[in-house]
């Protein structure tokens, strides 16, 4: 931008001729530098999406280039083989954002429009929970899990997914809901309305954008987690999708192009995700909030 | 009679508004009720739980002995200890300058000239999001395949001619660490580069263009402007990347276990080989205690030094 409305003037110097080849030979590098950046970033996952279409053979005779016939039946392996286990990812990982976003949208409600007793008090014990790493209650957790019965269940995951995430949700949500128009909630009061009736019709139907951001970011937190359930599944059928995939690596030493065919398969929700994250104004805000 | 019963107003009114503070209080309590109850139950109840059992020797059932501040005197001397604060170390300093050099590729992408260009730039360097985390750990894997004819590192080395190079890369002790450091080069992950991104596009285009005008070149414009401009989001991170590093385990218990004969240990692994493989709840629960502590003392430091990271997210907001 800068150069080029800087240099115009003076174009006709044969001096200016040169500025203009020195700019042009540096945005030239410029772009090569960033492309090579590009090409390294993508060239493992541009390997594990070549490799997922070869068979054993073909990976051995021909490693860097597509090889023919495509082997689609790769992914008729992987899908058989982790189908299970996106089910079981996917009831967890939708009972969490069902949960977190129940709770924190309650609590997160009080926070912000009601004036009640020792407040700032509570407020602040939810908050704190910020610090505590989860490597802290790693341990607390699976001695409960274990007392309550819920060993090798998924809702074993469920419930300490729904307390692990309420905190930063209700930091996000009390944020939002404090900032909606004292207006709208006094005319309801006016009315008759009591509290219930103005978070539900008044503070959610308003707070869709930053619900989704939860939503989405609960999604993708309990849907990546590989400790958790390591610990408190132990049988196959319940496995989630990222013990799956550890599984079935495990399994197939030399079955390389399952395995990447699997590894794509297990990107696309995610990709599904953060691509609709990306769309909507969700993306800039999600940024803003974190800022 | 009429003072009476002015009294009585008052008193009502008084006690009608105390009904209401009542109710107020009921209804805020029932809001906070479901959150509570998930918190009390999984988050304070095992922290507290943890924290008192760090000054005991417990397999989390039954055997439960006081023995003081015996687990952090063991901890101090543990030999495997030593090993994973010293891979903790080169992993602080190898992570946090891989996520915090993003900026400099935010930069380039952010000084190109075309619209056009940028928006690609941006959209292609944040798409490896799109893969989760430990798939794209499980990818590295195969890049560092011991074998020379189907790991790719291997392979790849074979094609230039140096098979004398070819070797088992997470398997021998002086390289892994390296390795390790090396998964998913460049380095150029979504979520700093989009926070970086973000926070050079904020900076108000009046001061860009003044110092177009004083003759800045790009080199002084990113010293002297940007980076004063966007140290929040450079903060927010260093905190973020601070505090996932010293916890962060997932991944080497899946590229080396550890290994090759605890090699590659990290304080996470070691709390969790000795909790849940090991039965000594009380050792992992002194190692949990400590790291929390690491942290927070990392987090208020990082606070005192700097400025806050939400004190930008204020004044946003007033404004």
């Amino acid at each position: 931008m800068t150069g080029q409305t800087v240099d115009r003037p003076f174009t006709s110097s044969p001096d200016a001729a040169q500025v203009e080849l020195g700019a042009r030979l540096k945005s030239a590098l410029h772009h090569a530098f960033l492309l090579f950046l590009l090409l390294l970033t993508f060239f493992p996952f541009f390997i594990a999406i070549l490799t997922s279409l070869k068979s054993f053979q073909q990976l051995l005779v021909n490693f860097w280039l597509p090889a023919f016939p495509l082997q689609l039946h790769n992914y008729v392996m992987a899908w058989n083989e982790i189908y299970r286990s996106i089910i079981n990812s996917s009831l967890v990982s939708l009972g969490a954002v069902a949960g977190v976003l129940l709770c924190a949208s309650l609590a997160s409600y009080a926070f912000a429009r009601i004036d009640f007793a020792w407040r700032d008090w509570a407020y602040y014990l939810v908050l704190s929970l910020l610090m505590i790493p989860g490597v802290l209650t790693l341990i607390g957790r699976y001695l409960l899990i274990v007392q309550f019965g819920l060993m090798n269940s998924l809702w074993g995951l469920i419930l300490p997914y729904i307390a692990g995430g309420l905190a930063f949700a209700v930091f996000l949500l009390t944020g939002f809901f404090s900032d909606l128009p004292e207006e709208l909630f006094e005319a309801a009061r006016m009315d008759g309305g009591t509290e219930l009736q103005m978070y539900r019709l008044i503070a959610l139907p308003l707070s869709r954008p930053i619900m989704a951001i939860v939503g989405l970011l609960t999604f993708l937190s309990t849907w990546g987690d590989y400790v958790w359930p390591l610990l408190v599944l132990r049988s196959p059928e319940k496995f989630t999708l990222m013990l799956g995939l550890a599984k079935f690596t495990g399994n197939s030493q030399v079955m390389f192009g399952p395995l990447m065919a699997g590894y794509v398969i297990a990107s696309v929700p995610t990709a599904i995700i953060i691509i609709l994250m990306m769309r909507t104004f969700a993306g800039a805000a999600l940024v803003g909030a974190f800022k | 009679m009429s003072v009476q019963t002015a009294d009585a107003g008052l008193d009502s009114k008084l006690w009608s508004g105390r009904r209401r503070a009542l109710r107020r209080n009921l209804t805020a309590f029932l809001f906070l009720l479901p959150t509570f109850l998930f918190l009390a139950i999984f988050m304070y109840q095992p922290t507290v739980n943890v924290i008192y059992h760090t000054l005991f020797r417990w397999d989390g059932f039954t055997v439960e002995r006081y023995v003081g501040f015996k687990n952090f005197i063991t901890m101090v001397n543990d030999p495997n200890m030593h090993i994973a604060s010293r891979n903790l170390g080169w992993f602080f300093l190898g992570w946090m300058l891989q996520r915090i050099s993003p900026f400099l590729v935010a930069e380039l992408v952010f000084n190109l000239k075309r619209e056009r260009s940028k928006y690609w730039y941006r959209t292609l360097f944040v798409l490896p999001m799109v893969v989760p985390f430990l798939v794209t750990i499980m990818i590295w894997k195969f890049i560092y395949n011991p074998l020379p004819t189907t790991g790719v590192l291997n392979r790849m080395l074979g094609s230039f001619g140096l098979e004398q190079w070819q070797t088992a890369w997470l398997s021998e002790p002086s390289l892994v660490i390296l390795a390790l450091l090396f998964v998913s080069f460049p380095w150029i992950s979504g979520w700093p580069f989009m926070i970086f991104y973000a926070g050079l596009q904020q900076i108000p285009s009046e001061v860009l263009d003044a110092s177009v005008m004083d003759g800045c070149n790009v080199w002084q414009r990113m010293v002297r402007i940007d980076i004063p401009l966007v140290v929040t989001s450079i903060q927010l991170v260093a905190i973020q990347t601070m505090i996932g590093i010293i916890q962060e385990f997932a991944f080497v218990l899946i590229m080396t276990a550890g290994g090759p004969a605890k090699a590659s240990l990290v304080p996470g692994l070691l709390l969790f080989m000795a909790a849940f493989r090991g039965d000594q709840m009380g050792y992992g629960a002194t190692i949990g205690v400590t790291m929390f502590i690491a942290i927070f003392i990392l987090t208020l430091l990082s606070f005192r030094y700097t400025t806050s990271p939400f004190a930008r997210t204020r004044r946003t907001r007033e404004t």
